[in-house]
């Protein structure tokens, strides 16, 4: 069940009507919550079923073993017992995406080794990497004593299986999800703008940009040897542009969601785009899954406070590579991870030890600005090629063409993709003037209100008659 | 109950975007409606929406009969017909190719009993079940997922997979073959009555009366009946787009591999006699005027030459100028004619070449022009260029070919088309494929992995490599290049019978008259050399039956 469908508008709508308007007659403040509590829990199995039944028995025992594990770390006395049960979660929970997700990488690369021929035969589920890393931070959270465990099972349940950021995230911290589980929301505190501003800038991201805009990256990825310099340049382009509004539609829709149901979820992007060098990017793209390895992975590592600093590079690039395998079971996203991680040692270096020598005028703190930009999104633009080619090959056929000159015969830059491209670099221009407005007042993205209602229109106009006619899973689904 | 401040702007708010809505779908509406060709594009639309209803049905009525053998959707319902095939006790044979194998040339979906499995379903249906999982315009990835996930729910005896150049080219995978690709599915087993009119469905697997499917199309039921731009939106889409970016009218059915024409050789010329043919001797990087140009290369004397097809004049004249740019390399001294030469066809019917002072030089020079300007006695009708290089060796560049009518005086617009060589062919000639050297050795390199899936495949008997028989005749053929053509299939055949895959090649075995001609679209009056008629579908299966001794 996908947001852009009329099923989940459907779904939704029965969700909201009963949530509000029925349990919300309940008197009983307890019983009113409690009663809430199930009925999303319930929702939010429903919809996760929708896709693949059998899987949310995978979800219910990691619930159940996560849960108890929760309550055993924290009533444990000894260390070493507290450890036991944090070891039996993340076994349970890296079990199964190792055995879902990655058994057949490791035994591909086994094969390429040995030349054997194993293979199992498996089904990814549906947002497994998203629920087992929530699903973990809970416990690893109450053994560092963080927070303390969820007293009731359901509420802890609702917490892993939440539908809106279920399948595709953003990853939520159960000491920033739960405590919302324990107050009663009312209807007169929906934030009817925010949520609305979000849920169809998700919309006009996803259904009108991403899906169009792949039309123009899908043929170049396809075929790489039959396309020159510009057109894959163009292709390369047009992916950067399909995957930040699928991945930041598909967040901003459940932000939004969420919101409708008196829930706030962390923002997960903030303008990727406009980073002026690696380390801002990833401050600003997937912010919940880079805060979540910083903390649950680089800084037990040893972080940046080590004796040194290469133990300190080293922790950053077993980061981005971890991090990049979790986009997939592919040594092309460990490739990715791997650039990106030598990307941010470097910058580091850079700002370390040059940056901070130079004092630059300001048509020179411009120009660099502008320099700097640049080299960021080329790079990013370039890593991006082992994210979504096929096979290594691909990716290096790719890079021959954006690189070494190549004709690109009889082709011209579809008009199409440079007025998706102008869409995403207006809509970051107003996106970084107003970001922090939004994030401080939580009110609407626009001071205008007005604006904002005729620009609701022109969103719902444009998925309605430019929204592909079938619907396109969502990229990050099968991470 | 008073209401916030906040909810009743959220309320302005909503009627803003409603009226905003209304406003935008409104202009929209009424500008695509003042289009004279709107009815067309509503029309064409509707059309497709037919088909799919059609299709739909005939699936659900194959369902309800356990006669479900193929997809008739080309994969729109795909999930639908893998849940839902045929079982039968039989040996069970899978084939697999492109829409050659499921479509019958001058027939509906109503012609599906006379497509090749249907046909050799009914001549060996004591030894074999027959399923066809061919969709159209299938690529190479396509095949082998759509075969390996038959064999995991037909659990086959046999699979043929079918093969021909023009399928092998491209790597897309299309969404409806993806989703199924990572689903796993149960192995056919009789089945049990179904509710009528209820069929297994991917979501209602857990969802006994159907909800999710039953919801969804209720609800874009009521969308598509209350939102007018909604319901027209395919239409308006196409118009749209055409109107912006000017691209081909008319619905776009076929999947990507049967559109992605590509001739990479020049509009209007064509090459002969000489070493390289009309796709190499386009010359992307050499040029006088813009980026391309044509050239000749001869290593034995040959009488070599570029040239087009006749240009008939609006109105007739007597006299005309001509020009063009010429370079060589090493033209040899003994070269017997390397000019421009004009066929110039009299009102009369009478005709005459003309090349005076249209003479390159020979040896090796760069760009050279020549020019000249010529009164004929009688008024000129129409006019065909050529540009030779006779008995020569060497190589020469043609660009920049100008023929311009002269009327009283006055120097008229160069009539021949494509003259500085920039412009692509695109449209088929009489429906033919060509390809460069990097594309062939790609589409070898697919049917190999064809030939490696097949044989790695633990079926019972010999799987199956077909080429798929095409518009080949002793005078055409759909694939020009015939050297290449047939060192493909001679590699294609010696590699599968190394691997223990036997090789079919029933390219040849079928005639003109097995081939029609589009009636409608863009391709009107062409020849569908893609697609044959009843009587080649149970040739073909005839000859599959001999040659596999079935």
């Amino acid at each position: 069940m996908i947001f852009s469908t009329t099923l989940f508008l459907v779904f939704f709508t029965i969700v909201f009507v009963v949530y509000w308007f029925i349990l919300g007659n309940i008197k009983d403040n307890n019983k009113r919550l409690k009663a809430r509590i199930i009925f999303l829990l319930l929702a939010s199995y429903y919809f996760y079923m929708s896709w693949n039944p059998i899987f949310i028995l995978l979800i219910l025992f990691s619930t159940i073993v996560d849960y108890i594990a929760g309550q055993k770390i924290h009533n444990s006395n000894s260390q070493s017992q507290k450890k036991l049960f944090l070891i039996l979660s993340l076994v349970t929970n890296l079990g199964f995406l190792a055995y879902f997700k990655y058994v057949n990488f490791f035994l591909g690369t086994l094969n390429d080794i040995s030349g054997s021929n194993f293979f199992v035969d498996v089904v990814l589920p549906v947002g497994i990497s998203f629920y087992t890393f929530q699903s973990m931070c809970y416990t690893i959270d109450i053994y560092y004593g963080k927070m303390k465990p969820s007293k009731n099972f359901f509420e802890f349940s609702l917490y892993v299986t939440f539908f809106p950021q279920l399948v595709a995230g953003p990853i939520v911290r159960a000491k920033d999800f739960i405590p919302q589980l324990k107050v009663n929301q009312y209807f007169k505190d929906i934030n009817f703008q925010l949520a609305a501003n979000y849920f169809i800038l998700g919309l006009v991201k996803k259904v009108l940009i991403a899906d169009n805009i792949a039309k123009f990256s899908d043929p170049i990825f396809a075929n790489p040897d039959l396309h020159g310099t510009l057109s894959t340049w163009v292709g390369v382009m047009a992916y950067s542009v399909q995957i930040y509004c699928d991945f930041s539609g598909y967040s901003d829709m459940a932000i939004g969601v969420a919101a409708l149901l008196g829930f706030k979820l962390m923002e997960n992007f903030n303008m990727p785009y406009n980073a002026t060098n690696i380390t801002a990017f990833w401050r600003k793209w997937h912010i919940s899954l880079s805060s979540w390895l910083r903390d649950y992975l680089f800084i037990p590592l040893g972080g940046s406070r080590v004796s040194k600093k290469v133990f300190y590079y080293r922790n950053l690039i077993i980061t981005m590579l971890l991090g990049g395998l979790w986009h997939g079971a592919s040594w092309n996203f460990v490739v990715w991870g791997g650039l990106h991680g030598l990307a941010l040692i470097v910058h580091k270096l850079y700002t370390t030890k040059y940056s901070s020598k130079y004092n630059f005028s300001k048509l020179s703190v411009s120009a660099y600005t502008v320099f700097s930009w640049l080299l960021t999104m080329i790079f990013v633009m370039v890593t991006w090629v082992f994210f979504r080619a096929q096979t290594f090959s691909d990716a290096a056929q790719l890079l021959k063409n954006m690189f070494n000159f190549k004709e690109s015969v009889n082709y011209t830059i579809p008009i199409a993709f440079i007025a998706l491209l102008a869409i995403v670099i207006i809509g970051h221009f107003f996106g970084t003037k107003y970001y922090k407005e939004v994030e401080e007042k939580q009110q609407h993205m626009f001071s205008n209100p007005y604006l904002q209602g005729a620009l609701f229109g022109l969103g719902i106009f444009f998925v309605l008659l430019f929204g592909s006619d079938d619907n396109q899973a969502f990229i990050y689904f099968q991470f | 109950m008073s209401m916030k401040k906040q909810h009743r702007l959220f309320l302005v708010q909503t009627l803003i975007a409603i009226g905003i809505f209304i406003i935008a779908s409104t202009v929209v509406k009424n500008r695509f409606n003042k289009d004279p060709k709107a009815q067309s594009y509503l029309i064409f639309d509707e059309g497709v929406k037919i088909m799919a209803a059609s299709t739909t049905a005939l699936v659900d009525s194959l369902i309800l009969k356990n006669d479900l053998t193929f997809d008739p959707t080309s994969g729109k319902l795909l999930d639908k017909v893998l849940n839902n095939l045929k079982y039968s006790q039989k040996s069970k044979f899978i084939i697999v190719g492109s829409s050659q194998m499921i479509a019958v040339q001058g027939q509906g979906i109503e012609g599906y009993a006379d497509i090749v499995s249907r046909k050799l379903n009914a001549y060996v249906k004591e030894s074999y079940q027959l399923y066809n999982l061919s969709l159209g315009g299938m690529t190479t990835p396509e095949k082998i997922i759509m075969a390996k996930k038959g064999d995991e729910i037909i659990k086959a005896d046999r699979i043929l997979i079918s093969v021909t150049p023009w399928d092998c080219i491209s790597d897309k995978i299309r969404p409806e073959v993806k989703a199924v690709e990572n689903k796993k599915f149960q192995a056919i087993k009789e089945s049990v009555e179904l509710e009528k009119g209820v069929t297994k469905t991917e979501s209602d697997e857990v969802f006994p009366l159907n909800v999710n499917s039953k919801i969804t199309k209720s609800t874009e039921g009521l969308v598509k009946n209350s939102i007018d731009i909604y319901r027209n939106r395919s239409a308006i889409k196409r118009w749209l787009n055409n109107k912006t970016v000017n691209q081909p009218e008319g619905i776009n059915d076929i999947v990507e591999a049967e559109e992605a024409f590509k001739s990479n050789m020049p509009d209007y010329w064509q090459t002969a006699n000489q070493d390289l043919d009309n796709i190499t001797a386009w010359d992307l990087v050499v040029a006088k005027e813009g980026t391309k140009s044509i050239k000749i290369t001869n290593k034995n004397p040959q009488n070599a030459k570029w040239f087009g097809d006749d240009i008939i004049l609006e109105k007739p004249t007597e006299m005309f100028q001509f020009e063009g740019w010429s370079r060589s390399q090493d033209a040899s001294e003994d070269t017997k004619l390397y000019c421009l030469d004009f066929q110039v066809i009299f009102v009369d019917g009478t005709s005459q070449w003309y090349y005076k002072n249209l003479i390159f030089s020979k040896g090796t020079h760069d760009w050279e022009k020549v020019k000249t300007e010529v009164r004929f006695d009688k008024k000129v009708k129409a006019i065909k260029p050529h540009l030779l290089f006779y008995g020569g060796t060497g190589t020469v560049w043609f660009d920049g070919i100008n023929a311009k009518p002269v009327y009283n005086g006055k120097v008229g617009e160069n009539i021949l088309p494509n003259s500085n060589f920039e412009v692509e062919l695109k449209e088929r000639q009489n429906v033919s494929y060509s390809y460069t050297d990097l594309e062939w050795k790609r589409i070898e390199k697919n049917m190999l992995s064809i030939v490696d899936f097949l044989s790695s495949q633990k079926n019972k008997d010999q799987n199956v490599l077909l080429l798929t028989p095409f518009w080949h005749t002793e005078t055409k053929t759909a694939y020009p290049q015939k050297a290449q053509y047939d060192k493909l299939t001679e590699t294609i055949k010696n590699y599968a019978v190394n691997k223990n895959v036997t090789f079919v090649d029933a390219s040849h075995i079928l005639s003109k008259s097995n081939f029609g001609i589009y009636t409608n679209g863009k391709r009107k009056d062409k020849i569908d050399v893609l697609h044959f008629n009843a009587a080649a579908h149970d040739k073909l299966a005839k000859y599959i039956i001999k040659k596999l001794k079935l």
